[in-house]
């Protein structure tokens, strides 16, 4: 992973984490994954670990700029120099993860299409107990609110979980230069 | 939290194999206080509070203590390793998908008085080879994929800490708590 800046004089966070208030909650089921190579080949994985479907431990939110605001979106777009594809604000609760995953998007051609793929993590809450991010071999414990990281391919392997008190919360943006 | 050097010297594999073997003890939230002391309610209120339930299924992990499951002298081995006397040393244990949340641990009774005998002395060594999703927290420090046999030492017995397992097999380390005279 690699660590661009910082843009918390720039975006509200606070402000765009105010706004998600409704979301789309994902958990571990037959239907949750897009019907993609990369999602039957990752069920089968997670089958293999031992993950049940309906799994508690399993469940994240996402939101999207209609909630938090367009103008997120475009002022961080604005600040790594990408053209938006997809993104969205992620929440953990406490007691929860998202286990290893690749994101095989159904229209990832699409994607690849437009130009070079990037992605993206902005943490942006203030440092928390217990709130781990997992890219590749990388950890990401206590970022500073605002900081900015490249991650190292556009589809790395990644997690995220929430051994704190409080709701992890995390912007993810995916685009192309 | 600081890294204190490698352990190589103990067969960290046929370690996990005891633990195996052994079948252990399997932790969860519990449904009511294990036993009555304020560390516990202090901790499953915390728990309760931010929204966790007792008996929540995401959270267990298991447990493996030397002089029952294990023998010892492996308690006495590795403190060699590192010049403490070993107190009370377990292994902990946690399957995928599992975590422990934010925690201190309390002392555990039946074990005299570590702080009469000497300075605390506590130690994790990380006893699998580096595996992606195992996350070990402590304090402002997170331990990813560290080289097996690694060690580190906390600043103190009761730092609070946590641990997930958002991997595919499962997650191992050696907890040493002792003293140094």
């Amino acid at each position: 992973m690699k660590y661009i800046g910082n843009c918390a004089d720039v975006i509200d966070w606070d402000l765009a984490v105010s706004r998600c208030q409704t979301g789309q909650t994902l958990t571990y089921n037959l239907d949750c994954f897009p019907d993609t190579e990369g999602f039957k080949e990752l069920d089968s994985i997670w089958q293999q670990a031992g993950f049940k479907y309906n799994d508690p431990a399993i469940e994240w939110t996402n939101y999207f700029a209609e909630e938090f605001g367009q103008d997120v979106v475009d002022q961080f777009a604005k600040i790594v120099g990408t053209t938006p594809w997809m993104v969205w604000i992620s929440k953990i609760r406490p007691a929860r993860m998202a286990p290893l995953h690749k994101d095989a998007h159904s229209k990832i051609e699409n994607l690849l299409q437009l130009g070079t793929p990037v992605r993206y993590t902005c943490y942006i809450q203030d440092p928390t107990d217990g709130h781990a991010s997992i890219v590749d071999n990388v950890a990401i414990y206590k970022a500073k609110k605002g900081d900015i990281y490249e991650w190292p391919s556009y589809d790395a392997w990644h997690a995220g979980g929430n051994a704190g008190l409080k709701d992890k919360y995390m912007f993810n943006f995916w685009g192309y230069k | 939290m600081k890294y204190i050097g490698n352990c190589s010297t103990i067969d960290w594999d046929k370690v996990i194999a005891d633990c195996q073997a052994s079948g252990g003890n399997t932790n969860v939230f519990w449904e009511k206080l294990p036993i009555e002391n304020e560390i516990f309610e202090m901790i499953g209120k915390s728990w309760n509070d931010a929204g966790i339930k007792n008996l929540d299924p995401a959270i267990e992990w298991k447990t493996y203590y030397c002089g029952k499951e294990l023998d010892l002298s492996l308690g006495e081995e590795f403190g060699k390793v590192i010049g403490a006397t070993p107190w009370y040393c377990w292994i902990s244990h946690i399957r995928p998908g599992k975590m422990i949340p934010w925690h201190i641990d309390d002392r555990p009774t039946g074990h005299g008085d570590s702080e009469k005998l000497g300075e605390d002395v506590r130690v994790v060594c990380y006893i699998e080879p580096p595996t992606m999703g195992h996350v070990s927290i402590t304090d402002e420090d997170c331990v990813y994929m560290p080289k097996r046999g690694d060690m580190y030492q906390w600043d103190s017995y009761s730092s609070w800490h946590g641990g997930i397992n958002m991997g595919f097999t499962d997650k191992w380390q050696f907890n040493f708590w002792g003293y140094r005279e």
